[in-house]
């Protein structure tokens, strides 16, 4: 398998293209819904994790089950994000209203917020992987060797932007208001 | 300035003015020029060996011709045949497939202004991008030629192995990209946790600041 960081950067670039093919009216409201998701794990973690380890060494019967709870805390975060980010896209989502600006600058717009989003998602992922050891290593076969680039790029991962979550709510609360306004 | 930055500025100039032709162009003359500069190149790049021979048969057609073809004395013809340099040689089959592919690229671009009419060509985003690639492979067919003019001992040309190089191009341009990203990272984070929210939501606000009209909001 090649370099770690390619498999989320393809996951950046689809993300990109599904924001460039939804237009980025209807992104922003995705962007919205991710925001609130990083901001909600990352404000719970510590409360999240307390609960998850116990459940974790109750369930190996261990105290030191370490990779086991890596393995659970790494699925869990990384499903509830997946759930949530999938309930930003499909079916009846948040979106805001209005005629986007015509091509080219529409389209423009759409690659960057597309791109924003690709990179939120993309990153958390990786970042639940990252820092539980790339547990995934215990399911299928992967290298979790990190290369130059790889290294450089965890060190910017969405989670770990913002030494204080609380700053998640900033864009999050503006867009509810831009929104709300109309 | 930095020598760095310099490129960069060129490089984003480059892409937005072949994003700007891309546009005033349209979509549908662009996807024929990307397409046949794209198969062209795989085509060159598969089967150039069999382009370089067609090439040299014609070529010792030509001398057969010359050396009196059927209508002269067939012996002395079939000696010229026989003894005539191939046209092209093995130096000169990189240089030779390129400008064949130059040719096509020009061509398809040229022609398709006249063949597409302009009201079948719409103007959008995917003319944008496509004007963008195209201009990668402008920037392929002629900046190893152009770079002769500007460098002093003239030593850059098309024999000196600068063939089509697509690949190395697209890499060093994402490259220059992402070392730009990166420097502009390094500037709004120096400003900390502050700078990087109100960075984020100054995108968010002025994205959102240009959705037009929608003043009911629905779900």
């Amino acid at each position: 398998m090649g370099p770690v960081e390619l498999i989320f950067l393809s996951i950046g670039v689809m993300i990109t293209l599904i924001g460039l093919a939804r237009g980025y009216v209807k992104e922003l409201g995705s962007t919205l819904i991710i925001l609130v998701a990083i901001f909600i794990l990352t404000f719970f973690r510590e409360q999240i994790t307390s609960v998850l380890t116990s459940l974790g060494n109750a369930l190996s019967g261990s105290d030191t089950a370490t990779a086991t709870n890596e393995l659970l805390l790494s699925s869990v975060y990384s499903i509830v994000f997946a759930v949530i980010v999938f309930g930003a896209y499909a079916g009846r989502t948040l979106s805001f209203t209005g005629a986007p600006t015509p091509p080219p600058g529409g389209t423009l717009i759409s690659i960057g917020i597309g791109m924003l989003n690709g990179y939120l998602i993309a990153g958390t992922l990786w970042y639940y992987q990252h820092t539980y050891n790339y547990p995934i290593g215990q399911l299928v076969t992967f290298n979790n060797q990190l290369t130059e680039t790889a290294q450089t790029l965890v060190e910017y991962l969405p989670p770990s932007l913002f030494e204080n979550p609380v700053y998640w709510i900033v864009p999050v609360a503006v867009l509810l208001i831009i929104r709300v306004r109309g | 300035m930095t020598a760095q930055a310099s490129v960069l500025v060129s490089f984003v100039i480059y892409v937005v003015f072949f994003g700007w032709l891309g546009w005033q162009r349209g979509m549908r003359r662009e996807i024929v020029v990307f397409l046949i500069a794209l198969i062209a190149w795989l085509l060159l790049q598969q089967e150039g060996d069999t382009v370089v021979r067609i090439a040299n048969l014609g070529g010792a057609a030509l001398a057969f011709a010359q050396g009196g073809g059927f209508s002269g004395d067939s012996t002395d013809a079939l000696a010229t045949l026989g003894s005539a340099t191939p046209l092209i040689n093995e130096e000169g089959q990189q240089p030779f497939l390129f400008v064949i592919w130059v040719a096509l690229f020009v061509g398809a671009y040229a022609l398709s202004n006249v063949m597409v009419e302009d009201k079948k060509s719409p103007r959008n985003g995917w003319a944008i991008l496509l004007g963008i690639l195209n201009g990668f492979f402008f920037a392929v067919a002629f900046g190893p030629s152009l770079l002769t003019l500007f460098t002093e001992d003239g030593q850059t040309t098309l024999t000196s192995g600068q063939g089509i190089e697509l690949l190395p191009l697209l890499r060093s341009g994402l490259e220059l990209v992402g070392s730009g990203i990166s420097s502009l990272w390094a500037l709004i984070s120096s400003a900390g946790n502050l700078g990087l929210v109100v960075m984020l939501t100054l995108l968010l606000v002025l994205a959102a600041g240009t959705i037009k009209g929608g003043a009911k909001p629905k779900s």
